[in-house]
């Protein structure tokens, strides 16, 4: 075996030092005859045949040497290193194919690796911790008909929070289970906490997270220690842990920070640890900047808000509150079904302890576990049907370059004829000949390959500004060895794609010897024909649903919101962490809307806990005076102070909307839009009707309907309104109007009232910032950045598959043309017009373009279901979309065919006969 | 084809060792004498197929080779057996031997019966 090894090492050595050694070879031979030729002259030959005697029993001298040459390298990589000399050589004499080529691969490589460094960033990359393949996510089956006693109130979005007693009962570990941890955001975006650092006030995002959760991950603190378990109990230290990113930001990534004291909500912290670079907790979406255990803190406040439960009860106590995202970490080689069953018998004692056997368990929910392999993936669902579809888009335009190079591939090896068939003639193997071109072929395309890596590289900060919104620090774009891997696969297939075809049909041109007699149409032409219109077909699907996309985004922006989004300042502010007392809140709302409203330049203001389609919304189970629901109905709610409705444009369609007075006395009203009232009410008059947000009805807390106001948007741009309940500030908790966002509709630039306010609000309280200060309309565009990035790149992709087209037909036609010379020369000179022969040649990039699109349509319609998800109020069949890619097709075949059109017509009839 | 050469480079793999081995240091020219001497002429070889046999000795770590002077003061690469080597063809050796024996006895089997 090592005998073996030893040997092949020497011959990969051999190859590149095979000249040298051929010399020495020679030498040794020479001697060797030479010796011979002494020992025949002392027995006595003459010279001359003690020579030939000895060459003969020496034997064949070249033979001796071919074997020795053999032997002494591997002939299969010598012929490899020959034939990659040989392409280096060929490409570097026609500069100008090469350079189209590379640069049409390179731009179909660099498009798939950028697309795909972000599918591998969002979708395919595991969360930096400890075998993340064996955590898991606890989730659950959502059933209306939870009993209000096990689950009352929920946060989050997805069914994948719980009550804190259900991590209770698996923190001791299961059979199946070897940890669970426990977590909860702070916020719900990282801007939730107030952080003193040094004298310095900065907002931030957090983490309540349990004493195991760094042990647990594997996640072990650059610096300092990771939070105990002790951490939980209740009065030890307040200690947290802060990120990299924190650390370098706010603390000067100094090792003295350990130890130094912060505040969080004005409660003061003292910094233990640092985590690693790049660990971001679990949830990729909202990567926290310090962790702190997981406990009952006054003024740290779960998931941003603070809405203790029944009596007062802390969070950590209230059954019915459900707000824990649970992780656990399965034991290795248990089948999926036993730790199910196990974990959902444990699920259910923990739901049930404490509440006797009132609740029956067919009203329970189950539980199931979810790969946390890639971590909580809100971003990444929202992110990953569209990136698959950019991933196919792109590869198409690969496959559209790919038989772009594949055509000029073969129109070089049309001019290369001759000198295939002189090395046939010679002898040359057919199977040498097609790796030989192969090679070229494959070596374009890595050269592609590398200049595409080198795009994506340069494009890849364009591309996280681009996908990661805001979050920049969560998507790691940057080339790693699984891109390297990709683009390396997909270069040598695009490679012997490209190769294949030109090159059997090159070596195959002997079989058919009368095909280089006559000049005129061979079945090379037919196959690069069949090319273009592939290209075209790919082009037609391209181009139809980036129309689509971007009339979708048409759709989504010129919608009719429900409310007038032009000429509106939105700020908010929030005045308890300012230091303002609960019982003032509402002064300062009060004052602040009194004192903007006689500001200059302002038409109307008014103020809302929730901004519209600021991607948040509050909302719950309603309950009606009438006659209960058979399930518990939700909707949406929203506090506003008065005339707010007025301010957003809403239209008031019966009664009244709030009013001073309703925020002054305050007064238990409510507006309802019409979408809540059909709902609630169906036929019924909704004035007058009371709601209340606990179920079942509970006259104390419930609102009396005075108006019934339009349908505006609310939660996303695509959703239709939700039906939406609102109500005066005054007359619900402080918990809900903590923070609040003034709409302030201006006759001018709404931002040009910013310094006016900014004083105003100064005046009222000087610790009182203007937070988030945006317009409208802004808004709305950060609504649609993903709409707005997703039409853009698959208009690119569009648009680089119809260049790619123009040049293919522009390539084959010009080649045709110029085959054809002297048979158009004949046809002018027998009378034909110039005109005729200028449609001769434009029909056909016509007609070629025009199969492309009679494929590509009902392609498209059948690749259409797979996005029509992703439409927005237009159809598939939506006749301008086919119209304008249909138009947009023809054109470009029309404008890449007539420049070999107008040259074919200026054929000199006698220059082109006098050539044959 | 390609076994009965492979074969025939194994045999004479191990007369260029044993020669070798027994004789010290030698160069092409010697080892080819030195076989047709001890096999009395029996196999006569061209010399020319021994040098592919000797390069992959070589690049097996058999033996190793430098120039030197022959004693008729010509210039001449000389092949030296290694410790490899010597190795390699005890082992051969004993296989040899092993495949003779047996194969002897069969011959002899079928002459008795």
């Amino acid at each position: 075996m090592i005998r073996k090894l030893r040997r092949t090492w020497s011959r990969i050595v051999g190859v590149w030092t095979g000249h040298r050694h051929e010399a020495e070879v020679a030498e040794e031979f020479e001697t060797h005859i030479q010796m011979l030729t002494d020992e025949n002259l002392r027995q006595g030959m003459r010279l001359e045949l003690a020579r030939r005697e000895a060459a003969l029993t020496f034997g064949g001298l070249t033979a001796a040497k071919e074997s020795y040459r053999d032997q002494h390298g591997l002939p299969w990589l010598e012929n490899l290193q020959r034939d990659i000399r040989y392409a280096l050589r060929g490409l570097r004499r026609s500069p100008g194919f090469t350079a189209v080529a590379v640069a049409s691969l390179a731009l179909g490589i660099g498009a798939n690796t950028a697309v795909f460094s972000v599918a591998n960033a969002v979708i395919l990359r595991a969360l930096p911790v400890r075998d993340p393949g064996e955590l898991v996510l606890f989730r659950y089956e959502d059933k209306s008909e939870i009993p209000a006693v096990v689950r009352r109130t929920q946060v989050g979005d997805h069914q994948d929070t719980f009550p804190y007693r259900v991590y209770e009962a698996f923190r001791p570990g299961t059979e199946t289970l070897s940890d669970v941890i426990a977590f909860v955001p702070l916020g719900m975006n990282q801007q939730s906490l107030t952080m003193q650092v040094g004298g310095q006030t900065t907002v931030a995002g957090g983490e309540m997270v349990s004493g195991n959760y760094f042990r647990v991950l594997g996640v072990s603190p650059i610096l300092g220690r990771a939070i105990h378990d002790e951490d939980m109990e209740s009065g030890a230290p307040n200690v947290a842990v802060v990120s990299h990113d924190f650390w370098l930001r706010e603390l000067g990534g100094e090792p003295s920070a350990i130890g130094r004291s912060i505040t969080v909500n004005k409660l003061p912290f003292t910094v233990v640890g640092v985590a690693p670079p790049g660990f971001f907790g679990i949830n990729p979406a909202m990567p926290p900047d310090i962790w702190i255990s997981l406990r009952d803190l006054k003024g740290i406040k779960p998931w941003g808000r603070l809405r203790p439960g029944p009596g007062g009860l802390s969070p950590f106590a209230d059954k019915g509150y459900w707000w824990c995202h649970i992780v656990g970490r399965l034991k290795p080689g248990i089948p999926s079904e036993r730790v199910l069953s196990e974990v959902n018998i444990r699920f259910r004692e923990g739901l049930t302890s404490g509440l006797g056997d009132s609740v029956p368990a067919d009203r329970l929910p189950q539980l199931s576990l979810a790969s946390a392999r890639r971590g909580l993936d809100n971003l990444r669902q929202n992110l990953a049907e569209p990136i698959w579809i950019l991933m196919t888009a792109v590869s198409l335009v690969l496959l559209v370059a790919c038989s772009n190079v594949a055509t000029l591939l073969l129109a070089r090896s049309k001019s290369r004829e001759r000198e295939i068939l002189v090395r046939l003639g010679l002898g040359a193997g057919r199977c040498r000949l097609v790796s030989q071109l192969l090679t070229e072929s494959i070596l374009l395309s890595l050269c592609g390959g590398a200049a595409g890596l080198l795009l994506a590289w340069l494009t890849s900060d364009a591309l996280v500004r681009l996908f990661g919104g805001g979050q920049t620090n969560l998507l790691d774009v940057r080339p790693d060895i699984t891109v390297l891997a990709f683009v390396a696969i997909v270069s040598l297939l695009t490679g012997s794609l490209i190769g294949l075809a030109p090159a059997v049909r090159a070596t195959r041109v002997n079989l058919a010897p009368q095909l280089n007699a006559t000049g005129c149409s061979s079945p090379r032409l037919t196959l690069s024909r069949f090319l273009v219109v592939c290209q075209a077909t790919l082009a037609v699907v391209l181009l139809f649903n980036a129309g689509l996309f971007v009339r979708t985004l048409q759709n989504l922006d010129n919608q009719d919101l429900g409310f007038d989004r032009n000429n509106l300042l939105l700020f908010e502010i929030d005045p308890r962490r300012a230091g303002v007392t609960p019982d003032r809140t509402v002064d300062i709302y009060h004052q602040a809307l009194q004192e903007i409203q006689t500001s200059p330049g302002v038409r109307s203001v008014s103020v809302s806990a929730t901004a519209l389609l600021s991607g948040n919304t509050d909302g719950g189970p309603v309950a009606t005076d009438g006659p209960p629901a058979p399930r518990a109905n939700e909707a949406c709610l929203n506090v506003m102070g008065p005339g707010f409705t007025e301010t957003m444009g809403i239209r008031v369609l019966r009664g009244r909307g709030i009013d001073w007075r309703d925020v002054r006395e305050p007064r238990s009203v409510a507006v309802v839009n019409e979408a809540m009232a059909r709902k609630f009410f169906g036929n019924q008059d909704p004035l007058g009707r009371r709601i209340s947000f606990e179920v079942p009805f509970n006259p104390q807390s419930s609102f009396q309907i005075v108006g019934v106001v339009g349908n505006a948007k609310y939660d996303g741009m695509r959703s239709e309104p939700p039906p939406t309940a609102y109500l005066p500030y005054g007359a619900v908790g402080n918990s809900r109007i903590a923070r609040m966002c003034f709409a302030v509709r201006s006759t001018g630039d709404p931002l040009s009232l910013v310094p006016v306010i900014r004083e105003t609000m100064r005046s009222i309280d000087p610790a009182l910032p203007m937070m988030d200060i945006r317009t409208q309309s802004s808004q709305i565009n950060r609504a649609l950045e993903h709409e707005r990035v997703f039409a853009g790149l698959s208009s690119l992709f569009g648009i680089l598959a119809l260049l790619l087209v123009a040049l293919g037909l522009y390539g084959t036609l010009a080649y045709a043309v110029a085959r054809r010379t002297v048979e158009i020369g004949i046809r002018i000179a027998l009378g034909a017009t110039r005109l005729r022969v200028l449609w001769m040649v434009l029909r056909e990039s016509l007609v070629l373009a025009g199969c492309g699109v009679l494929a590509g349509l009902p392609a498209a319609l059948a690749l259409g279901g797979l996005t029509a998800s992703r439409l927005f109020g237009v159809g598939l069949h939506d006749t301008l979309t086919i119209a304008v890619t249909v138009g947009t097709l023809l054109a470009t075949a029309a404008v890449a065919g007539f420049v070999p059109a107008h040259r074919a017509c200026h054929i000199d009839p006698l220059l082109a006969i006098r050539h044959e | 084809m390609k076994e009965k050469r492979e074969i025939w480079q194994g045999t004479l793999a191990i007369m260029v060792l044993r020669t070798l081995e027994t004789i010290g240091p030698q160069h092409g020219y010697g080892i080819a004498c030195r076989i047709e001497q001890i096999s009395s002429n029996l196999l006569s070889v061209n010399h020319g197929t021994l040098y592919p046999v000797l390069l992959k000795l070589e690049q097996e770590g058999s033996i190793e080779s430098a120039w030197g002077t022959s004693d008729n003061n010509r210039r001449a690469r000389f092949y030296k057996i290694t410790e490899a080597g010597k190795r390699f063809l005890a082992s051969e050796q004993a296989h040899w031997e092993q495949t003779t024996e047996i194969l002897a006895r069969f011959f002899a089997f079928g002459e008795e019966s």
